[in-house]
């Protein structure tokens, strides 16, 4: 079949106007493969760009991350975990926690006279904030007599010692030269925490600020009652009839 | 004047011609730089490419390494978590003995305590005795600094009674800590 083109189109000569349809077609396709092969890769190249750069700041990240756990020194990590292990409780255990008061009283020639403990009770920490892990109070009241001329060092002693002890209240009557004193005080233990996935942890999570630095060489000069706290855990590990049901959070 | 002697179908073949050439150089002109930029962005593509590639490769070695510290990685992140629990309790807790004891060295030891009350966290009640009335210019002095703030660990401080007898002054101040 043959096309008969007319003298002109659009008054353009036939002959000249079929010179301007291979340009024409060869353009089209041009901007067609234009659209089609390179301009999406123009788009692929700033998705690329951002990966890298994701990536990147992901590695650094992790970079941080192990090169602050290689900065520290085993002995430090050993140390400091020890530390901290002491000076919050294992557990609720408030008979525990007169323990280990009756052994600092006994070092200031302190007598507890009497203690009362209220296991069931929720205290205002737990109360307040709802939260799966949260520091747990565990108070009790005693009452114990001892030579005035040492109740401030007796206090010293409870405020400088590990488990960390916070006297709420306080009474002292003094007569003659022996001081009574009626205490309410408080040890802490943590509740179990959910294990975090290792790939979550942020630099933030891992290393100490420089108030928890300082506050961990604090402790150190504290007295540490971890002797009478491991025997404790012993006594409770081998106590019948009472089960917590939890595992050794610091362990 | 010129003159052209070809016919006008010469001419126009001529023009013709000229724009075949024409077109033929617009052409190849386009092909080379649409040739150009599309070499260029997929050259580009590909570093890019491969530069995420070797980055990622980087990245699993550095992970897997992190992995490899999971251990140490959870301690650490233990004992930050305690620390800022142990922390808290810490900056809760109301020192009783730091109080009593600047309590105690609050004023020189010619004064002595007689007798003291805590009342709440940090209001105490303390009766003194003193034999030489020049002390209690001194009382006096301090009960002012410690209300303007100049006595580190006191907020305030009030002398609520004061009395002679058989030549001792004994007197009472109330004073608050930080």
């Amino acid at each position: 079949m043959t096309v008969t083109l007319p003298d002109k189109i659009f008054g353009l000569d036939s002959s000249l106007a079929k010179l301007l349809v291979k340009p024409i077609v060869i353009i089209i396709l041009l901007i067609m493969l234009f659209n089609w092969g390179v301009y999406p890769k123009i788009a692929d190249i700033g998705r690329l760009k951002q990966e890298i750069n994701k990536v990147n700041a992901e590695k650094q990240m992790v970079v941080d991350k192990i090169n602050y756990i290689n900065s520290l020194p085993p002995e430090d990590l050993k140390k400091n975990e020890s530390l901290l292990n002491s000076a919050l409780l294992y557990e609720k255990d408030a008979y525990f926690l007169v323990g280990v008061i009756r052994q600092i009283a006994d070092k200031y020639s302190f007598t507890v006279q009497g203690f009362s403990l209220s296991p069931g009770k929720l205290t205002k920490d737990e109360k307040e904030s709802g939260q799966a892990a949260v520091n747990k109070r565990v108070p009790v009241i005693l009452n114990l007599i001892g030579p005035k001329t040492s109740y401030l060092n007796f206090l010293d002693g409870l405020e400088k010692s590990l488990p960390i002890l916070s006297i709420e209240k306080m009474n002292m009557r003094v007569r003659n030269e022996v001081a009574e004193m009626d205490l309410e005080i408080s040890a802490y233990y943590l509740d179990e925490e959910t294990k975090p996935e290792i790939k979550r942890l942020t630099l933030a999570d891992l290393k100490l600020d420089k108030n928890e630095a300082e506050m961990l060489k604090t402790l150190s000069n504290y007295t540490n009652n971890r002797t009478i706290l491991s025997l404790a855990q012993e006594q409770i590990a081998t106590r019948s009839g009472v089960v917590y049901g939890r595992s050794n959070p610091f362990r | 004047m010129s003159v052209s002697l070809l016919p006008s179908q010469a001419k126009f073949q001529l023009a013709k011609t000229k724009l075949k050439n024409q077109l033929l150089i617009l052409m190849v002109t386009l092909t080379g730089i649409w040739l150009t930029a599309s070499i260029l962005i997929w050259g580009w593509w590909l570093v890019r490419q491969r530069q995420l590639k070797v980055i990622q490769t980087a990245y699993n070695q550095v992970a897997a390494e992190y992995k490899n510290r999971g251990e140490d990685l959870l301690t650490s992140h233990r004992l930050k978590y305690q620390a800022k629990m142990v922390g808290k309790v810490l900056a809760a807790r109301f020192e009783y003995g730091e109080a009593i004891t600047n309590v105690n060295n609050l004023l020189p030891s010619e004064i002595t305590i007689s007798d003291f009350k805590i009342q709440g966290h940090n209001a105490f009640q303390i009766n003194y005795t003193t034999n030489k009335g020049e002390n209690m210019d001194i009382v006096e002095e301090k009960v002012a600094e410690i209300n303007d703030k100049k006595v580190k660990g006191f907020t305030a401080a009030k002398l609520t009674s004061l009395s002679w007898e058989s030549g001792q002054w004994k007197f009472s101040l109330e004073v608050k800590t930080e």
